[in-house]
């Protein structure tokens, strides 16, 4: 766990991820096999059932899908997400307002 | 990537959220910063998660804005553990007290334990103890160490040769040994030696005392040898009292025995040929009931060896008693002797029954068969021993003054 922590600092530090996260505000998404995925850069919480989490993103939405889902770590801008993961989607969203909604 | 694992130390509050879409209140935390975990939904109104006891306040204000509903599940944590133990307090007080007076028992010395020195020596050795701050209920961490306190009972006591101690669990054990005096001699009060039997002396060894013999000299039985008395010429007057010396003196003189043996020239030996056959008795009074081994033995000789047990209380003896007896197998061998042979044995019997009548230092020097008769298959002798031995009488007397 500690080296894969150091591995994403790495990433995270370096200038193209820097640019990523200032600027884009893109999220970072981390998948450990399909029991584990961690977002950072989201905009909050839309729908969560155990078997949809939909995240606002910044340029639309995430849809991740699964059975037994549980939010393990909920913080501004950073969701842990644990359970049996099948799916993650991207809608693109064109205007700026409907992402606000 | 954030800490994951909750702080046990804050406390943790499970809460559950009830209203349309939980997940939004969830939400609501993450903007006001307030971290939330273990998010799962139990049912399409009902949210369950994890807070910190710390964040409740805030979250309590941040409900009034919204129209969710939220109910206490589980509570862990530090401050909750707290609050349950309170309730057992004197419960723990008291067992923690229990365990400090425990403590207390096993690390302090309960019992001095000297051994090796009478009672009233012992009390003033544990008197001198006190000084050196060993006293019943002291904890042994607060006192010194084992060899120092020896060392320090070895300078106080000079009389102390060696001094052990072990503290032994409660027990502080001491083991003295205290320098044995040399038994003071018991001077002997004679002042006069006289012979024991007849003789001639062969050896004087004279280191306090007057003798009135010399090597060579026929004394008799009864009469004086040494004396205590230095002065040899008899002092007329009267008040200066007689001074006499306790004589150290040994006396050797050559004394003579004569011995009687009659051997019989048949000899006749008891051996065991090792096959035997135990008998027990019920014995009461002189009643014998016997219990096991019955029937008589077939040997032709035989030795019987008794052995009874009894019980015995204090002074009264249990009435009845076991008695075994052990019937030994016994062959009779004789054997015939020749005359020289005869002799050689009564010679050495005689030798060994008169060695055993004298004292150790004494020897025998010369021995002579006066007379020598064979007899109804016997043989009769007559010997002369010639005895080197100390005529000096030993007991102790104050005959003569």
């Amino acid at each position: 766990m500690r080296k894969l922590r150091t591995i994403f600092e790495k990433i995270k530090n370096s200038k193209a991820n820097q640019l990523v996260a200032t600027h884009l505000e893109l999220p970072r998404i981390t998948m450990i096999g399909d029991i584990h995925v961690y977002i950072e850069n989201h905009r909050g919480i839309v729908r969560f059932t155990t078997n949809e989490i939909i995240l606002n993103i910044s340029h639309g939405f995430l849809n991740i899908k699964g059975s037994n889902l549980v939010i393990k770590m909920l913080l501004t801008s950073e969701i842990l997400i644990e359970g049996k993961l099948t799916a993650l989607e991207m809608d693109q969203l064109t205007t700026k307002n409907e992402v606000k909604s | 990537m954030k800490q994951v694992k909750p702080i046990w130390f804050k406390g943790i509050v499970t809460i559950k959220v009830t209203g349309h879409y939980p997940e939004r209140f969830f939400d609501l935390f993450a903007r006001h910063g307030i971290p939330v975990w273990s998010i799962a939904k139990k049912s399409e109104v009902d949210c369950i998660a994890d807070i910190y006891l710390s964040d409740l306040s805030q979250i309590r204000r941040l409900r009034r804005q919204t129209h969710y509903k939220f109910s206490f599940i589980r509570k862990s944590g530090l401050p909750f553990f707290y609050q349950r133990i309170k309730k057992y307090r004197q419960l723990l007080i008291s067992f923690m007290i229990a365990c400090l007076v425990f403590l207390y028992f096993t690390q302090s010395i309960l019992f001095i334990d000297i051994n090796g020195v009478p009672v009233e020596r012992a009390e003033q050795l544990i008197t001198s103890l006190d000084n050196y701050d060993i006293k019943r209920g002291k904890l042994k961490y607060l006192m010194d160490k084992p060899d120092q306190i020896q060392a320090k009972i070895l300078a106080d006591y000079p009389d102390i040769l060696w001094v052990g101690i072990v503290p032994d669990g409660i027990t502080y054990r001491i083991e003295v040994i205290t320098k044995k005096q040399a038994p003071m001699k018991e001077k002997s009060q004679r002042i006069h030696l006289y012979a024991k039997k007849d003789g001639v002396i062969s050896k004087m060894l004279v280191a306090k005392g007057r003798p009135l013999v010399e090597v060579n000299d026929f004394v008799k039985k009864g009469q004086m040898l040494v004396t205590g008395d230095l002065n040899e010429l008899e002092q007329k007057d009267n008040d200066q009292a007689k001074r006499f010396v306790e004589i150290e003196a040994e006396i050797f003189a050559t004394t003579w025995y004569e011995a009687k043996i009659t051997v019989p020239l048949e000899g006749l030996f008891q051996i065991e040929t090792g096959s035997f056959k135990d008998k027990y008795y019920l014995k009461i009074g002189s009643f014998q009931l016997p219990i096991w081994g019955f029937g008589s033995t077939d040997f032709s000789h035989e030795k019987v060896v008794s052995n009874q047990s009894q019980l015995i209380i204090a002074n009264w003896t249990f009435p009845l008693s076991i008695l075994t007896n052990t019937h030994k197998e016994v062959e009779m061998i004789s054997q015939e002797r020749s005359e020289e042979e005869a002799i050689t044995i009564g010679l050495e019997q005689a030798r060994q029954n008169l060695l055993r009548k004298l004292d150790s230092m004494s020897s025998i020097i010369d021995e002579k068969i006066l007379h020598q008769s064979a007899k109804n298959g016997k043989v009769n002798l007559h010997v002369y021993f010639t005895v080197n031995e100390n005529i000096v009488n030993t007991i102790e007397s104050s005959q003569g003054d």
